[in-house]
């Protein structure tokens, strides 16, 4: 069987990305071809990187057609960006407990620690008077800008009893020992303590909380009652940051109508959107030119070819995937199995023959 | 004024029995505006399996339930679901050969055929259906279209219950998986248009 550096290759250039967003990848992932969606995602970065101004985008577009990978493309490549905060959820799955699933996803993706880490920075850097003002003046809630600094305690009683607060509620015993009146309660309380966190990590500086929000389309398994919930939480999300704030609503549609959209987010989520940005089916060519990015990329040298694949072999594969599934997804899978299949083949050039030989046996 | 008769299988009265609509369900108004009629096999044994609060009880169901005359579920099964096993979806096919003796027995007009079971549709009952055009074939969806061609619901209450109606079927579903997703995305879109086309039919 040949290797893959025997194709002057170091790697499957068409392998399953599924890194775990949030952590440094140890390689670069390469993005191939969709330039425009490039250049307008690269300039809501710049915006989130250099103005104070909250942007709402919508990136839409058929399954597969590579929205999840843009924000694991994104994320990792901004990760060392300090004026960014990027945070990526799915959205809720159970309509019954969707606020309470979303509010402890962004919690838990912070992480416990991180939020102590950045609210104990920020404290360092003024006081704990400052941060209490400055969150008290994003949010206008004292209760959560106190709830808030308990983050800043070294007591290992208060730190468990701040987790107990987040995620399960505590007793009025216990509320009261922490010197705190209620609980994180209605979808109201929830967004306040999410923005108030959020203020500690845009506290002083320029810069973003970058928040992706995937699979928006599963709000479609929502009843009318979880939905309006639900949308009002996002919709005040939105409206309490009003500034240092960037959301992006990954939403998969097969069909090219975009009515279908607004019809499932509902007009208040709507209408607060900046930005839409649409993925599109691959043609025949934009698929080509997406094939020699990645095979470039993970050339060992002489690149700008499409070797080991011939440009008939690869429109041969193009052609056994249906046009309206021709997304990046769908053209990964079948390269990668062509790959392997032209490896355990023996075959040093992937030609029309080739391709043949694996579209029988795959279809067979 | 004639009601129509309304056979409905498990599927489609669980569903519409789960679709809250003031003090009851969506189930109730489709009780006061049609017949409802099912199988004995629907009555005794499915409806008790999955029996909620918004359902009648097994006195008033008992007065619904439809007795073949005509045919005969053991010895016409293999005519109408040649390549089926007799116990595989009994429900919807006990129903339908009631919908069919309901018409030759007593020449029943405005009979509905109500399931949500795709799958059968699709399958052993897509070839008897089509052989039978003599009535309707109505998704639980189609009884909201219907409720607001009757006047008895609102745009906004009919386009709130499909969107539950969505929902719940999909509660139902083992995974959410991307083409499921877009399946209900689409009937979702599909019956929004068809209640905003109504709604300008009837209002104006």
């Amino acid at each position: 069987m040949l290797s893959l550096t025997e194709l002057n290759l170091s790697e499957n250039p068409f392998k399953n990305i599924t890194p775990i967003p949030g952590q440094k990848t140890d390689q670069e992932l390469p993005w191939a071809d969709m330039s425009q969606v490039k250049n307008n995602l690269e300039e809501v970065y710049n915006r989130a990187s250099s103005l104070n101004s909250r942007q709402v985008i919508l990136n839409w577009g058929p399954y597969g057609g590579g929205k999840t990978f843009a924000a694991y493309h994104f994320i990792d490549k901004e990760y060392q960006n300090e004026q960014l905060t990027q945070i990526y959820i799915r959205s809720p799955k159970d309509g019954n407990n969707a606020p309470s699933e979303f509010f402890k996803g962004i919690i838990d993706f912070l992480s416990f620690s991180g939020i102590q880490k950045q609210v104990k920075k920020i404290v360092e850097e003024s006081s704990e008077e400052e941060v209490f003002k400055l969150i008290d003046s994003n949010i206008r809630s004292e209760e959560f800008a106190e709830s808030i600094l308990l983050f800043n305690s070294d007591d290992e009683d208060d730190v468990e009893t701040l987790r107990r607060y987040i995620y399960s509620g505590l007793t009025k015993t216990e509320l009261k020992k922490a010197g705190l009146h209620r609980n994180i309660d209605s979808t109201t309380d929830k967004i306040k303590f999410l923005a108030g966190i959020f203020t500690c990590y845009i506290a002083n500086r320029d810069g973003n909380i970058i928040l992706w929000i995937d699979e928006m389309e599963d709000l479609v398994y929502f009843t009318k009652k979880q939905y309006t919930l639900f949308s009002r939480m996002i919709r005040d999300l939105i409206d309490t940051m009003n500034y240092n704030f960037t959301l992006f609503f990954n939403f998969t549609l097969a069909e090219p109508d975009e009515s279908t959209i607004e019809l499932l987010l509902g007009d208040a989520i709507n209408r607060r959107i900046d930005k839409r940005i649409r993925l599109k089916e691959f043609s025949e060519e934009d698929a080509l030119t997406y094939c020699k990015d990645l095979i470039d990329f993970y050339k060992i040298e002489d690149k700008n070819n499409l070797y080991p694949f011939t440009e008939e072999a690869l429109k041969l594969v193009f052609k056994s995937i249906r046009s309206a599934d021709l997304t990046p997804s769908e053209i990964n899978k079948s390269c990668s199995r062509l790959l392997e299949f032209s490896l355990q083949k023996n075959k040093n050039l992937i030609d029309e023959e080739t391709t043949r030989d694996w579209i029988n046996k795959y279809y067979e | 004024m004639i009601k129509f008769t309304c056979y409905i299988d498990t599927s489609s009265y669980i569903n519409l029995s789960k679709s809250e609509y003031k003090s009851g369900s969506i189930l109730d108004i489709l009780y006061k505006k049609t017949n409802i009629r099912f199988c004995p096999f629907i009555n005794h044994t499915e409806i008790p399996n999955h029996h909620n609060s918004n359902m009648p009880g097994s006195l008033k169901r008992s007065s619904q339930v439809y007795y073949l005359s005509k045919l005969d579920y053991d010895r016409d099964h293999d005519l109408l679901f040649p390549h089926s096993s007799s116990n595989n979806d009994r429900g919807e096919k006990e129903n339908l050969m009631c919908l069919f003796d309901h018409y030759l027995d007593k020449k029943k007009k405005g009979l509905i055929f109500l399931t949500d079971d795709k799958k059968a549709l699709d399958g052993q009952l897509n070839h008897p259906i089509s052989s039978f055009p003599l009535f309707k074939v109505w998704s639980s969806f189609d009884v909201i279209l219907f409720l607001l061609i009757e006047k008895e619901i609102t745009k906004e209450i009919a386009q709130s219950a499909i969107q539950d109606l969505n929902a719940i079927m999909a509660t139902d579903d083992e995974k959410m998986d991307p083409q499921k997703t877009q399946l209900r995305i689409q009937v979702r879109a599909t019956y929004e248009k068809r209640i905003k086309l109504l709604n300008k039919l009837i209002y104006s």
